[in-house]
Order: C-alpha cells, then structure tokens, then sequence
C-alpha cells in the first residue's frame, strides 16, 4: 500500500492527520469489495458468486461502492499512517473524507486522541525514609502460638469442665424475642467455636465458664445492621444447653517442642532469638518494599501530564474483565456480584476510577522514563521474564518460547522488561533512609 | 408493427446470454407475436448493426398455485440474434 500520512495539527492529546494513498490501492480496494459482494447478492438470472464485476458494479451503485471500499481500505490504511507519524492513538479514529473518487488518490483527514506528553519530574534520586516495624515481645509470643496449633491434639472434654475461648462447644439453643421464639433462633446439636465471632456479638462470650452438660441462657441485643429487619436492635434471650466440647491441646513450649519444630535450634530462647531475627529480617523487606513503592508513587506525582479520558476508561474496562476473571474463579458472574452487593456496573466504576487514572499515570510516566533514559529490552531479559513463565507453568523455556514466538506477544514482553527496568531505576536510584 | 421499441421489450441478461455474447449472439425478449423477419430488422434499426440470424423460442409460463386457485404466468418470446461478425451491441458489451 501506498500511504502518506502527515500530521497537521496536534494540540493537546488531539491529533489530526493527512493520509492519503494510491489511485491503485482504491482501486484494489474496490476489488476486493467487488469479490465479497458477489457472495452475497442475488441477481436474478446468476448464480451466487457468478454475478460479473461490471454488473455487480451497476447494482450496488457506485457510491455505496466507493464507501465500502474504503472501509476495506482504511484499516491498514491507519496501521500504515500511525506506524509513519510514530503516534500512539489510545481512542478511535474518527475519518473524516476529504477526496474518494475513482482514478484519484485518496485522501482522509484522520482525528484521534493520542498518548499525552509526560513531563517527568524528578524521578533519580528520590528520598524517601522507610519505616522499619520492630517486632516485640508479643509477636514471637503469636509466631510460637501459630506453631503450636499446628501440632496440636484435638482432646474432648470431661462433662463439668468450664468451657474457655477457643473451645469448640456442641449447643443447642433456642431464641427468643419477648418471650416469643422467632424463625431461625433454633439449633440442636450446633457446633461453635467459642471467639470464632460466629454469632451475634456477646453470645460466644457469654458461654465462656459455662460447663458441659449445664444449660445456661445468653441476654444478647441485635446489631442495628442485623440483615434481619424484625430482630435489628433487639434484645433476645436465648437458651443454650451445652452438650459436650473440644479443646485444642496446645503442647507446652520446652526444648522438645523446640527441636520437634524446628531443626536448627535447640533451646527455648534459641527458638526465640531465631524469630526475632526473621521477623526483623521480614519487617525490613517489607519496609524496603513499601519505601520503593513510595518512591515510584512520588515520581509519578512528580511528573504531570493531561490524560485523555478514554484512557481511563479503557483502563476501567480492562480491570473490569479482570475483576469478572477473578470472580469466575468462585464461581460468580458479573451480573451475580452486583446482585449481590446490590450495586451497579456504573457504581463500581466511579469508585475505582481513581485507582484506574493512578494506574495510567504509573504506565505512561514509567513510559516516558524507558524513553527518557533509553531503557532497551535485550533477549536475555525477555528469555528470563519467559523463564519465569514457563516455572510457573512447569514447562520448558522452549516451548513457551514457541508460543509467544508471535510478534505482537513479543512486544508486549519487550514492553514489560521496559517497564520492570524503569521500575529498578527508581528503587536503585532512591535514597532510602 | 412498424417501431422497433414495439417489437424489442428488454434485453435478457444471465449467466447464459452472457456467456452467449462471445458467439456474436445478444438475446431479447420479443414481442409474442414479432416473427424472426420483423426482428431482424428491428435489431438492426435498434443497434445500427447487422444480423445474420435469429433463432426465437416461446418460452411458456409457469403454473403458479396459491393455495386452491390456480394461475398461469404469461408465456414470452425470448429471441437470441446472431450478429455480422465485428458489430456488437453497447448495452450488453462491457459486461
């Protein structure tokens, strides 16, 4: 194809371009038209696809013609005039026509919103102070507690024992509101773990001391955002009769339980001084972690730009598929969710359009660092993003390789090392105190 | 029937008389009751051009049923013309 394509006139993200192409490319154009209508029409007196060209001409007109043959024509018509102008359009063309006719050369003048220009700020250098998170006393207590439960011994409980947080007791009970019980307050033989928050607040914690085998009666007061509209701030007496409970049996903390755990220590406060060193050494790649992100958050705050809102409107469709992704895993549709939370399509996306325009402005600015600092993207950086790629999927380098030989895949890859690669200059460079 | 427009009603174009107009052949419909005489001459009024031969048929109608009532399209004349070799008729050519 011959194209030429010009850009007249660029103010803001709008642009407008010139692009024109060849008599014979029209003519090729028409062509194509030509053998793609022949399938379709009937004339009386031919068979389908037998219809001659000059005929077929005449009965589809030749206004109609020339306008389908430039819808034939104008895709890779655009493809052609964006990759010579080097634009990078994020909405739809909008053709306007300026000369189609047979024999001459096309010409279109061709509107579309494009990528905003980036000012970057500073984004070397940044200084951001990290925030270390000293583990105390408390969170060894909890790490140690963690690793008991999970050796521990569920053991039933002699009848007369007082029932304590953390048993799982088996009730019956039955409530009422003024004396009158009400749908939904019974259960026999119900299994609840006392602290678990199952029930109503205050039901769980009044059981605590009840012993098995003893019936007890609970005063408890609905929540004012109980989903039951009859029960909503009410006060209700139920009466419980606990049949029997289980305990989880915590081993006591001494070295045997040390050396069962834990191969590399020894002793109690080995145990101890080793959690209090992976616990800090935790704290302190989170603390890293959080200061990077803090340090691309002030770069892209840094720089200013004037996105286009179809961008972010792109970016909201494109999260909401992912959203739908995600839901699909549970087994849930779109349509289901917002039944559900009782919300709207167009409710979801007003509240994520901020995430959505923080998520342009993180992409275009990281675009303009790779252009800024002429960020490249060579094999080995590629091969290594499909390392990845092929280990999560557990097959060999090669054949991911294969599948994503395609062009386009491709780019998006080189395209993500970019970005990754921008991302690393802003944490390396940052100045983290 | 003196005019050539009584004796001529259309030209017949198809796959067939397409195909036909490489002979040097161009097919009418005709008035029914035009013999192949008066044909000629028409043709060769019409077009400025000269014939050699004329083959007619009369192409009956079909049967059309709706239902119980019967009825019957009208039977045409369908005339293929030879023509002198060289001459040729515009309306068709271009095809």
């Amino acid at each position: 194809m011959e194209v030429n394509a010009k850009v007249l006139n660029h103010e803001g993200n709008e642009l407008t371009m010139e692009v024109t192409a060849a008599a014979a490319d029209l003519e090729q154009a028409i062509a194509v038209t030509l053998r793609k209508a022949a399938k379709e029409v009937k004339i009386p007196g031919f068979r389908p696809g037998k219809v001659p060209a000059k005929l077929l001409e005449g009965y589809i007109g030749e206004h109609a013609l020339l306008q389908e043959a430039l819808d034939e024509m104008l895709q890779p018509l655009y493809v052609e005039a964006v990759s010579q102008t080097e634009i990078f359009p994020v909405d739809r063309p909008h053709v306007e026509v300026v000369q189609l006719k047979r024999g001459d050369e096309v010409k279109v003048n061709i509107k579309v919103t494009v990528k905003p220009e980036v000012e970057l700020g500073q984004y070397k250098g940044i200084e951001v102070t990290k925030e270390v998170y000293v583990p105390t006393e408390e969170d060894i207590d909890q790490e140690i507690k963690h690793m008991q439960e999970r050796i521990a011994h569920i053991i039933d409980l002699p009848e007369g024992t007082a029932l304590e947080n953390g048993d799982t007791a088996i009730i019956d009970f039955e409530g009422f509101v003024d004396d009158v019980p009400f749908e939904g307050g019974k259960a026999e033989k119900y299994s609840l773990t006392l602290g678990s928050n199952t029930f109503i607040p205050g039901f769980e914690d009044q059981l605590v001391g009840v012993k098995t085998g003893e019936a007890a009666d609970v005063n408890v007061t609905f929540p004012e955002d109980y989903h039951s509209e009859d029960l909503k701030g009410k006060q209700a007496l139920f009466k419980v009769f606990v049949h029997e409970a289980r305990r989880r049996d915590l081993p006591p903390v001494d070295d045997d339980f040390v050396k069962d755990m834990r191969e590399d220590c020894d002793t109690v406060a080995e145990l101890r001084e080793k959690l209090r060193e992976e616990l800090n050494e935790k704290a302190e790649q989170l603390a890293v972690q959080n200061a990077q992100n803090k340090a691309l958050e002030q770069v892209v705050a840094n720089a200013s730009m004037d996105i286009p809102a179809i961008m972010i409107d792109d970016r909201l469709d494109q999260m909401l598929q992912e959203f739908e992704g995600q839901l699909q895993y549970q087994g849930l549709t779109l349509e289901r969710f917002f039944q559900l939370t009782n919300s709207t399509r167009a409710e979801w996306r007003a509240a994520q359009k901020d995430r959505a325009e923080e998520a342009v402005k993180q992409d275009l600015v990281l675009e303009a660092i790779v252009k800024a600092e002429d960020i490249q993207a060579d094999e080995a950086d590629i091969d290594k993003q499909m390392q990845e790629i092929a280990d999560s999927y557990g097959k060999p380098l090669a054949e991911i390789k294969a599948t994503f030989a395609n062009n386009d895949r491709l780019k998006f890859f080189e395209y993500n090392v970019k970005m990754l690669k921008a991302i690393e200059l802003i944490n390396t460079s940052a100045v983290i105190s | 029937m003196r005019n050539y427009a009584d004796v001529l009603v259309k030209p017949m174009i198809s796959e067939k008389t397409i195909g036909l107009i490489e002979e040097n052949k161009y097919t009418f419909i005709v008035a029914k009751e035009a013999n192949k005489i008066e044909i000629a001459h028409a043709v060769e009024e019409a077009f400025k051009v000269k014939v050699v031969g004329v083959n007619t048929r009369i192409v009956k109608g079909k049967v059309k049923r709706m239902g119980r009532y019967e009825g019957k399209r009208s039977d045409v004349k369908k005339a293929i013309v030879t023509l002198r070799e060289g001459d040729s008729i515009e309306m068709f050519s271009g095809l």
